[in-house]
């Protein structure tokens, strides 16, 4: 036990408003490893099962051309062997043991899991351990794994005009040099040309233990959770070279784009250059917007789409748990026969009603915070949302304590404060917009 | 370390086997429940043979009716309906397949909670009131879908696969229908799809969550009492296997091809059935571990994903190998898959791929039954589908003994090699 630092919690459930969300917190043991891998359980015995997470800090955002999409290449070749176990070996003896098994990768994370009976936690913890630091790396696996890629970036974003105007709405938001700017899947051209050393060398900056968080759900015991980690992880080095990666995102305004491609209906994308809860200077900020994003889509949904019918689909967004600055989007399909100009002409009247009478959402946020709260309790239905929950807060670096202040935030926001954000940061002029414009199909 | 021991004393214990209630209201629902603890949540499906092969003529009538509900009842209207739901955060939902119409329920177990999201929830399964404002609207909402549909070629394929393998079948026209059928659906059909499927005899109600057995009685009567008794749904026919294989090209505009290769398949009742999904799961229904992947995208990097399937409808659906490559390759990927599927329908299983198939279905089955919602979905379609009660608990045991033999004779006699659907969807041009 001398290099474990055991850290619990026994913050009482009168910390929380809420009974559910102190339960729910009151389940969780955090440890860290002295090579300084992070250790989160939490027990939920509602099944004999269980879910282990290896959550690694590096992701699209941490890359640059010509490498664009190395984490998820990486990714990929995490299951093509290491000196114990050759390639497929990984997830066919996790598939023997009843396990359910894959990873992904996104802006600010790179994530593996495997889901099985609670019997199988040494043999996935074991495991995963192994590939952190024993990869091998084949060039004849990589020629395969590049063309499956490459595949998957057509299936992805080639063939769905819609993903690519989010791609196109990416290139217009956040310049090339900072975060957030290249695709998480990356260019084609750099993944036509990685090198086996290019993946070589990202492995060996990221993969380390204390670049990583294990996540642990389910019906385990926390101590042997611990005692395996410590058996399977505890005798890696803890890497000095890694810091903490600074590349953050730097957003423009005002850019706009025409897309034209094959498809059969129009789709439009406005972005706004907002903070996200880890770069605000102030977090109530980030939760004013937050609420924004659930008051604007509600309202629209109901003005645009049910009474007006100007719109047949329309999505708000906020990426509240970015690591870098990041995007508030307003995404719409106008209804047959219905111009882009008159959606967008109704969204500036929806939202400057928004600021100029927030008394009129009032009764609409006191229904969205029920929501908000009964959603917790719903999200402890699967053990993967609450592991996912856990493993991303801890790895952009927000701490899992946000998970479970969550409610209590948002229960602060005023009809006010949604009008306050709303003037500060929806200012139509610096908007960017992509448009796409159908081509006839043959 | 004390204070360790001294801290796991706080988290209660709540796993318990599944333990599946079945009783039937007085004016003929099924209702299957399980109690489930841990958390103050109930879910509640009404599953209702009311589906898009119900359609008739009337291609996306189905769907269109299910998505109505919700919209307005004899009391309130559509705005009223969507703020009492959501004043207590509760999730109502509608879904409509070829099967099932599904309308569903989440919501907290707290009073006053859960009786005002339930009598909600009643009043607009068993009192809709079907308004032409809301089909004017609904019907231009579902030919942007379709619209929708025609851009992605993955759509396409499934769209055009289900009429080749399903012909004169009512499972053959898509579920939200065509532009001409759509446009003359009236409120009137709407109605009369209404009032001829959603009743008592014809739903399968599934409910699982931290409420008692008095609880759930009171429940499901409170929605059944609503309904009227009416008729079970006669069963829909057999489809009728092909007389020989069919290639259709559709030419399209994309980068990849979508090859979709397939014939009539089984339905849960047939005697080869356990055989068919083992054998179907190691062959191509266990992601990158299968046969099928490891031929077409572990050893030749030709695709992201290369996967097979047995539906599990109520008449006998269909088999289906699935997976877009780019253009250039997918005369290539065709061939790879036709001859995986004749190698392993031709040749009896590995001992250890056998094994390893039984070990996976096995070893992870707690997982199938780990989460309210999966329960859910077991629950709805045990009732749906007539299956036993101990569908769930006797699974491994119908798996455990199954031979490569007995895969190898379900093969032989379920797929034929010379009546496939080739389908692929791409620019070939």
């Amino acid at each position: 036990m001398k290099n474990l630092i055991l850290l619990f919690f026994f913050l009482s459930t009168h910390a929380f408003s809420n009974s559910v969300i102190g339960k729910a917190y009151n389940g969780i043991t955090q440890a860290t490893l002295d090579n300084g891998l992070k250790i989160i359980i939490k027990t939920d015995k509602r099944a004999p099962v269980f879910i282990s997470q290896l959550w690694y800090k590096v992701g699209a955002s941490d890359e640059s051309r010509p490498t664009t999409g190395v984490s998820h290449m990486l990714e990929h070749m995490m299951f093509k062997g290491t000196y114990a176990y050759k390639s497929g070996e990984f997830s066919r003896i996790i598939a023997r043991n009843g396990g359910d098994e894959n990873a992904f990768t996104s802006k600010d994370y790179t994530a593996y899991y495997q889901k099985m009976h609670k019997s199988k936690l040494e043999l996935a913890i074991k495991m995963e351990a192994d590939r952190m630091r024993n990869l091998t790396f084949s060039n004849r696996e990589l020629t395969k794994e590049r063309q499956v890629v490459i595949e998957e970036r057509r299936m992805r974003v080639e063939d769905k005009p819609n993903s690519k105007v989010y791609e196109n709405l990416r290139f217009i938001s956040f310049d090339e040099k900072g975060a957030y700017h290249s695709p998480v899947i990356g260019f084609q051209a750099d993944i036509e040309s990685y090198s086996l050393n290019d993946l070589r060398v990202w492995y060996e900056k990221y993969y380390a233990p204390n670049n990583a968080t294990l996540v642990v759900v389910g019906d385990v015991d926390p101590i042997q959770v611990i005692d395996f980690a410590k058996k399977y992880f505890g005798n890696y080095r803890y890497n000095p070279d890694i810091k903490v990666s600074k590349n953050p995102s730097i957003t423009l305004k005002g850019h706009s784009k025409i897309l034209k491609l094959k498809a059969e209906l129009p789709f439009y994308v406005l972005s706004f250059p907002v903070p996200s809860l880890k770069t605000t200077t102030n977090e109530s900020t980030a939760y004013k917007l937050e609420m924004l994003a659930y008051a604007l889509d509600n309202g629209l949904s109901k003005k645009l789409i049910r009474n007006q019918q100007i719109a047949s689909s329309i999505g708000v967004g906020y990426r509240l748990y970015d690591k870098y600055d990041t995007l508030f989007t307003i995404s719409f399909i106008p209804a047959q026969g219905v111009n882009n100009d008159t959606v967008l002409s109704a969204i500036k009247t929806q939202v400057a009603e928004l600021i100029n009478k927030p008394a009129l959402i009032k009764d609409e946020l006191i229904r969205t915070k029920a929501q908000l709260e009964a959603d917790f309790v719903f999200e402890q239905d699967q053990i993967s949302t609450q592991s996912y929950y856990l493993g991303m807060l801890s790895t952009v670096g927000l701490g899992i304590d946000k998970m479970f202040t969550y409610v209590d935030q948002m229960n602060n926001v005023s009809a006010e404060d949604v009008a306050t954000v709303a003037k500060q940061y929806l200012i139509f002029s610096n908007a960017n917009s992509v448009e796409l414009i159908p081509q006839e199909i043959k | 370390m004390r204070t360790l021991i001294l801290f796991l004393l706080l988290v209660t214990n709540a796993q318990a086997k599944l333990d599946i209630q079945y009783w039937t209201t007085p004016e003929g629902a099924k209702v299957f429940f399980a109690q489930t603890k841990g958390l103050p949540i109930l879910d509640v499906a009404l599953n209702f043979d009311a589906a898009a092969s119900r359609d008739g003529d009337q291609f996306g009538l189905a769907s269109l009716t299910n998505g109505l509900l919700g919209t307005a009842t004899q009391y309130h209207n559509e705005e009223q309906i969507i703020n009492a739901f959501e004043s207590v955060g509760a999730q109502f939902s509608t879904s409509s397949l070829k099967d099932m119409s599904i309308v569903s329920l989440r919501t907290l177990t707290r009073q006053p909670i859960l009786k005002k999201s339930l009598d909600t929830f009643t009043e607009v399964i068993t009192q809709p009131s079907f308004e032409q404002k809301y089909l004017t609207r609904e019907r231009r909402q579902t030919l942007r879908s379709i619209e929708a549909s025609k851009q992605s070629p993955a759509s396409i394929a499934s769209l055009a696969f289900d009429k080749a393998v399903f012909a004169n079948h009512p499972y053959a026209h898509p579920k939200i229908g065509t532009e001409k059928s759509i446009n003359q659906i009236s409120l009137q059909d709407l109605k009369q799809h209404y009032d001829k499927f959603y009743v008592a005899k014809n739903l399968t109600i599934a409910l699982v969550g931290d409420i008692t057995k008095v609880k759930a009685k009171q429940i499901a009567r409170q929605i059944s009492h609503g309904l009227n008794v009416g008729k079970k749904a006669k069963n829909n026919p057999v489809i009728t296997a092909l007389k020989s294989s069919q290639k259709i090209h559709i030419e399209f505009p994309s980068k990849q091809t979508h090859l979709l290769i397939g014939q009539s398949g089984v339905n849960r009742s047939h005697p080869d059935y356990y055989p068919l999904y083992l054998g179907n799961h190691i062959f191509g229904g266990s992601g990158l571990t299968s046969i099928l992947s490891d031929e077409i995208r572990e050893k030749k990097g030709l695709a992201y994903s290369a996967y097979s399937y047995f539906t599990k409808m109520k008449s006998n659906g269909f088999f289906m190998m699935r997976m877009q490559t780019k253009n250039d390759q997918a005369l290539e990927a065709k061939n790879i898959a036709l001859q995986t599927l004749k190698n392993f329908r031709n040749n009896a299983i590995d001992t250890q791929k056998l094994q390893d198939g039984k070990d996976n279905i096995i070893g992870g089955f707690a997982l199938e039954t780990a989460s309210n919602a999966n329960i859910l979905t077991y629950l709805s379609i045990i009732g749906f589908y007539e299956l036993p009660l101990d569908y769930l608990s006797s699974f491994t045991d119908k798996i455990k003994d199954i031979s490569a033999q007995d895969i190898q004779n379900a093969y032989a006699r379920l797929v034929d090699m010379d009546k496939l659907i080739i389908l692929s969807v791409g620019e070939q041009k």
